[in-house]
């Protein structure tokens, strides 16, 4: 008697949780944004090379149903994961403290990087860290001349991928 | 959005997250959201999101077409918390007559 007062109990609980619909499934709070941004990452990654939840999931040696719920925030996935999802998409998995002032160079510019650190016989992040320091030396020193790298293009929000690959080039052979 | 933001804030984190998922994949992980269920083609090119894909608190649905003028751009018509089955898509089906109206013109 005394175990079926205690399941009816919990059988109450349990309605007046499933009220709630916010607490059908586990949701980030807002400063969870780094797992957001590193599935939409992980999404990117397999949109670009077409490799299915199903796939990953295999090379992983795990189930669709595992892929489905971490890309739709259906629970916290742990170090080990990550890092094997970021290897499986042929990524490199690095956390960091610095948050917005860790930057990502966009993959179609990535060559020019590459070329540039072989010609100079660099590392990449060296490269990287140069041109960024050069750069933001010269607008430090020549404010109102050099403090957009888009100077002299057309005067508007959006810029086509050729004038970011022109620049980026300019900005490379500074 | 900014309602939905201030009454239903985890609500909301779950939509805007749903929206940058269309936004960052392409059409290959259209097709696969369409797979899972979480996008219903309604016919004539409109589609539906449906944010989560069942609750009893309401779910948000949001219609949408592909854009005649950009590939693989989207163009959002209409959104709407509902409890109900069936979808309400007449706002959303004017908008999208208003788009097909103005590319036939744009044709011309």
């Amino acid at each position: 008697m005394k175990k079926f007062d205690e399941l009816k109990k919990m059988k109450l609980k349990l309605e007046k949780l499933s009220e709630k619909p916010e607490l059908e499934e586990y949701v980030p709070s807002t400063e969870e944004d780094a797992l957001e941004e590193f599935i939409l990452e992980v999404i990117e990654r397999r949109a670009e090379l077409k490799i299915s939840q199903k796939e990953l999931a295999e090379m992983l040696g795990t189930t669709q149903s595992v892929i489905s719920r971490f890309e739709n925030m259906g629970r916290k996935p742990g170090y080990e994961f990550i890092r094997r999802v970021s290897e499986a998409l042929g990524g490199k998995l690095m956390i960091t403290l610095n948050g917005d002032y860790a930057l990502v160079v966009p993959e179609e510019l990535r060559p020019f990087v590459d070329k540039k650190a072989k010609e100079e016989n660099k590392t990449t992040k060296e490269v990287l860290t140069e041109i960024i320091t050069r750069q933001i030396d010269s607008w430090r020193k020549k404010p109102a001349l050099n403090t957009n790298i888009f100077a002299g293009k057309k005067d508007r929000l959006t810029t086509s991928n050729e004038e970011v690959i022109e620049c980026q080039e300019e900005a490379l052979a500074v | 959005m900014d309602d939905l933001k201030e009454e239903r804030p985890v609500l909301h984190k779950k939509v805007d997250f749903q929206i940058k998922k269309l936004i960052r994949g392409n059409i290959f992980t259209f097709n696969e959201m369409i797979m899972n269920k979480n996008i219903y083609p309604l016919g004539d090119g409109l589609y539906e999101l449906r944010v989560p894909k069942r609750a009893k608190g309401g779910v948000v649905r949001i219609y949408f077409i592909f854009s005649p003028w950009e590939k693989e751009a989207l163009i959002l018509l209409d959104a709407e918390l509902k409890k109900q089955d069936s979808a309400s898509t007449k706002v959303a089906s004017m908008r999208q007559k208003d788009v097909l109206k103005s590319t036939r013109r744009a044709q011309k």
